[in-house]
Formats: C-alpha cells, sequence, structure tokens
C-alpha cells in the first residue's frame, strides 16, 4: 500500500513540474514573440511599405504587387535623393577622417603615460556629452553665419567633431589599456621609435576598439539630425533632413518616404551587424570603466 | 624626442579640437545667456541683463510645461526602458540556436535614424489606416476612437514608446552580456535548495545586475533628457505644447523665434538638470563601491 501511495505522490510530483516546465516554456515563447513583434513589426512594415504601389498605401493589406517606382522616383528630379546621400557621405567621411587619428593618437597617450590632471581630462569630455548639443548649436550658427559657412558641409563637419572625437577616445582608451605593455617595450628595446611602434605594432592589436569607434562614430554622425536642421537648408542639407521633403501639402507620401527610409538606414544597419559583437562589447566595457 | 613632451604632442590635437570646438561655445553660449539677443532685431549682441533671463524662466509658464513633460518623458522612458530591458535580457540571454539569431539582429532598430523612426510612428498611428493605430483599437477597445497623436496623454505615450523602442535593443544588450557573464553555478545551487523562479529573480539575478542598472540608468537618463530628433518629427510638440520637452522648447526659442538670449539662458538650465541627474547617479555608484 504504502510504496504504491509513494509512487502515485512521485508521478504526481513528476506531473507538476513537467506542467511547470510547459508552462515556463510557453511564457518565453509569447515572451520572445511580444520582443520580436514590438521592434521588428515596425521595420518590417516600412520595409514593406516601401514596395507598395501609391494606391495600396492606405490599405493594411500584405497582398499587392509590389513595385519598385518609389525609389526610382526619390532618386528622379523630383526629389534628387542622391545630392542628400552624396551630403551626407562627405560628412561622415570627413568627420571620421579627423575624429580617427585624433582620437587614436590622444587615448594611446592617456592610457600608457602617467600625466597631471588626466582624470580631470577624461571626466571632462564625458562631462561635455552631458551637456545637451542644442547648447553648443546656438554660438556656433552666430560663428558660422559670421564666417559665411552656414549651409555647408564644413560646418557639418565642425559641430560633429565635438561630439565624435569624445566617444572615440573612450572607446578606445579601453581597448588600448587591455593590451600589455610588454609587446611594445620589446619593441622600443629593438631601436624602433615611438611612432612606429604605434603604426605597426600598437594599431593591429587595438584594431577591434578603433573598428567600434569607427561603427559607432559613423552611425551617430550618419544620423544626426539637430546639428543638420539647424545649420542648413538647401545646399548641405543631409539624409534625415532631407525626409521632411516627403511632407507636402497633401499630407505625407508615405511609400515614397519609406523608400528613401530604406536606402538611409542601409548603410548603417549593415555595418552595425558587421560588428555587434565588438561593439557591445567595447561599449559596456567602456561605459563601467 | 622624450617621452615627457611626446605624450602632450599626441593629446594636442584632440585638446586643440575639443577646447574650440565644445568648451568655447560652452562659454560663449553662457555669455550670451547672460544677454538681451533677439537675432531678428540685431545681428549684434544686445545689452547685459545679468541673470535677467534665467529669472525669466522662473516665471515663464511654458518653460514649467516643459519641465513637467521633459521629467515625465524622462522617467517614464528610463523606467520602462530599464524594466522591459531586464526582462528582455533574461529571455534571450539562453544558449538556443533561435535565440543567438534574435540577439544578433537586435542591435537594428539601434542603428536606425531617430529621425525616420518619429515619421514612421507617425505612419504607424495614422487615424484612418496606421497599423498601430488599428492594434492599439483592438487590444484596447476604449482607445479604437482616440487619435492617437492628438491627445496629450496619448502623444506623450507615444513619444514614450518610440523612445523605449530606440533604447531597448542597447540596454538589452548591455544585460545580456551581464546575464551570460553571470556564473552558473549559483544558479545550479539555488535550484538545488530550492528557490523558486521568483526568489532567483529578486535576490540573485537583480542584485548581481545591479552595475549595470545603474549605468543603464545614468545613460538612458543622459538620452532621455536630450530627445529630440523624433519629437521633430514625430508630435513637433504638439498637441498644443504638451509633448514639448525642454530640448525643443530651446530650439523653438532659439532657431523659430530667434530669442538667442533666452534660449541659452533655457540651454544652461537643462545642463544644470542633467548634471544635477548624473550626481544623483555617481554617488550611488560610488557608495554602492561599483566604480572600478
Amino acid at each position: 500500500m504504502n510504496s504504491v501511495t509513494a509512487a502515485q505522490k512521485e508521478k504526481q510530483a513528476a506531473k507538476a513540474v513537467s506542467t511547470r516546465r510547459i508552462a515556463a516554456e510557453v511564457v518565453e515563447k509569447v515572451g520572445v514573440l511580444l520582443v520580436v513583434t514590438f521592434l521588428f513589426l515596425p521595420i518590417f512594415w516600412i520595409a514593406l511599405t516601401a514596395f507598395k504601389p501609391a494606391s495600396e498605401v492606405y490599405s493594411l493589406s500584405v497582398f499587392f504587387q509590389p513595385t519598385l517606382e518609389n525609389f526610382s522616383r526619390i532618386f528622379s528630379s523630383a526629389y534628387n535623393f542622391e545630392n542628400f546621400y552624396f551630403n551626407s557621405s562627405i560628412v561622415v567621411f570627413f568627420t571620421l577622417l579627423i575624429t580617427l587619428p585624433v582620437s587614436v593618437l590622444a587615448a594611446y597617450s592617456i592610457s600608457r603615460f602617467q600625466m597631471r590632471g588626466k582624470q580631470v581630462f577624461m571626466f571632462a569630455i564625458l562631462a561635455t556629452q552631458f551637456i545637451p548639443l542644442i547648447v553648443n548649436v546656438i554660438p556656433f550658427f552666430i560663428m558660422f553665419r559670421n564666417w559665411g559657412i552656414l549651409d555647408t558641409t564644413l560646418a557639418l563637419i565642425i559641430v560633429n567633431l565635438g561630439h565624435t572625437i569624445p566617444y572615440a577616445i573612450w572607446l578606445i582608451k579601453g581597448f588600448i589599456d587591455s593590451i600589455p605593455k610588454d609587446i611594445e617595450e620589446a619593441g622600443l628595446i629593438d631601436g624602433a621609435g615611438r611612432m612606429k611602434v604605434i603604426w605597426h605594432i600598437l594599431l593591429p592589436m587595438a584594431r577591434p576598439g578603433i573598428i567600434t569607434a569607427t561603427v559607432f562614430c559613423f552611425v551617430i554622425t550618419w544620423n544626426e539630425y539637430m546639428f543638420a536642421l539647424i545649420l542648413t537648408n538647401q545646399d548641405a542639407v543631409t539624409l534625415p533632413v532631407a525626409l521632411s521633403y516627403f511632407v507636402g501639402e497633401n499630407g505625407v507620401i508615405w511609400n515614397e518616404m519609406a523608400a528613401a527610409g530604406m536606402i538611409y538606414v542601409l548603410p548603417t544597419v549593415v555595418f552595425m551587424l558587421l560588428v555587434r559583437k565588438q561593439f557591445v562589447k567595447g561599449m559596456s566595457a567602456g561605459a563601467v570603466k | 624626442m622624450t617621452n615627457k613632451y611626446f605624450k602632450y604632442l599626441l593629446l594636442a590635437p584632440a585638446f586643440l579640437i575639443l577646447g574650440t570646438i565644445t568648451i568655447y561655445p560652452l562659454i560663449r553660449s553662457f555669455w550670451i545667456s547672460l544677454h538681451e539677443w533677439n537675432l531678428t532685431d540685431s545681428l549684434d549682441i544686445g545689452e547685459f541683463v545679468g541673470i535677467d533671463n534665467y529669472l525669466q524662466a522662473m516665471g515663464d509658464s511654458g518653460f514649467w510645461n516643459s519641465v513637467t513633460v521633459t521629467l515625465v518623458f524622462t522617467l517614464a522612458t528610463v523606467f520602462i526602458t530599464i524594466a522591459s530591458a531586464i526582462a528582455v535580457g533574461i529571455l534571450l540571454s539562453k544558449e538556443k540556436p533561435y535565440i543567438s539569431f534574435l540577439r544578433a539582429i537586435l542591435i537594428i532598430p539601434f542603428a536606425l535614424s531617430p529621425a525616420l523612426v518619429g515619421y514612421s510612428w507617425r505612419f504607424m498611428l495614422n487615424p484612418d489606416y496606421g497599423l498601430f493605430d488599428r492594434i492599439i483599437g483592438f487590444l484596447i477597445p476604449p482607445l479604437s476612437g482616440v487619435v492617437m497623436l492628438g491627445t496629450p496623454t496619448t502623444a506623450l505615450a507615444a513619444l514614450v514608446s518610440v523612445a523605449v523602442w530606440i533604447w531597448l535593443p542597447f540596454i538589452s544588450l548591455m544585460f545580456i552580456s551581464g546575464l551570460m557573464g553571470l556564473p552558473n553555478e549559483v544558479y545550479e545551487a539555488a535550484k538545488i535548495d530550492g528557490a523558486s523562479n521568483m526568489q532567483i529573480l529578486f535576490k540573485i539575478t537583480l542584485p548581481m545586475l545591479q552595475p549595470i542598472i545603474l549605468i543603464a540608468s545614468i545613460l538612458m537618463t543622459m538620452f532621455s533628457l536630450k530627445q529630440f530628433d523624433p519629437i521633430v518629427t514625430m508630435t513637433s510638440g504638439g498637441p498644443g505644447n504638451s509633448t514639448e520637452v525642454l530640448n525643443f522648447l530651446i530650439y523653438s526659442t532659439s532657431f523659430r523665434y530667434f530669442d538667442m538670449g533666452y534660449g541659452a539662458a533655457l540651454g544652461y538650465i537643462l545642463a544644470i538638470m542633467t548634471i544635477g541627474f548624473v550626481l544623483i547617479y555617481m554617488r550611488r555608484l560610488v557608495k554602492g563601491g561599483e566604480w572600478n
């Protein structure tokens, strides 16, 4: 008798455990589904809209004859979207071209040498990022107007640098900190100059950090909206500001804006996916330090 | 060349650029904030008025409205993002093939332009043909007739949802890397001791995540206080001024009404608010001994 109830109890307990496991499994699946829906449904919907003919935009239908017309429209003389693509590319290219060498050298110096006020400097550049950027735009607007460089890509490059260099220094310094000094010292003993050591030994080893910083600065510059909105109005307009051209008198031309949006976000999404792992590691390490 | 000068030489370009591009305008901006200066009246800086612009803000109901909107927006965004990011982190830190695929594409929303996201939300919340509008109406019937961007509360809620959408992936990834770094033995020991899932969550997981929670809160607070792009493209501060966060008020004061003096003063007030928040977190960080 006794042994039977014990066996039954065990069976019941096992059953309870398995129902609990199934319940946990269901909760997990539903949770994941919710997350995926929340994060990716908007992207999916915009991507879908980019291929819709104008007649289908105002319906929720998923089945329609896909068309590439929206894409050819945005590059036609109606919008000349390639001009804004060009402006954005120029701004990003020169911002990165200046940011990276400057930040690598500064990060190396801060990481490797004892200096008075080093901590203060690191904290100060972090603090500049706490301050809302709009505070800086006000004097810049006036200066640029006086110098006659409002509405030029040069103006955008200048203001972006104040944004990218602090982040790049923090990110790259974190990586250089983790590279052992011995290897460089061996190079120095062999008689190579400091610059040679930086170029031939340090740079290859710090590459993951530099790539992370590059992608991060690329994304923030490519997506930068406030400076472009305030400092440009015609010649130097970049992609995010150009999106407003799809807002017409009779409302927004959503299918064309969606197509433009897809073309616009393509580079950042691709680059971000390529360096995703290092990026997350680098960002959280930088933040903790 | 000796190390003595070399190290400063390496630092010099960064020092010069940041000095001229961030420090100088900051000081200049403060100087402007002490003056009366409307760009439509004069191209030259006006009369020195001391702290009058700051005093003007204290008596300006538009300013106080913006402070309230900013605080509500920031607190809601930070809290919802962190709480959801912990949940997402727990969900997505398991070792399963489809979950590791999700982790790989999780960063995508973070790479999208916030300005574009703002427009997209406007599209999807459209009362006539918006997908979100339809879904919300289906899930919460009382909201089915409401124009989402047309009433103050729903517009602010929409704004919070945009900010959460933008930052959730990145903050989740921070928690995922934290959770995957936690030692597995602790969990196994707790399970053997018969701890329930809830106990494990509150007694083990959350305390171990505390340093990341603090850092994520600092980042999120900074980002929320500065939020600008999706506000311009989605609500432009409306309806009325119900979504006019301080950053937007500064923008419209300075670049729509060209009141540079008052705009700069408002900018400094926002800067002081941000630094205040950061100091509060920093003190907790230092007190908790998590600063390594």
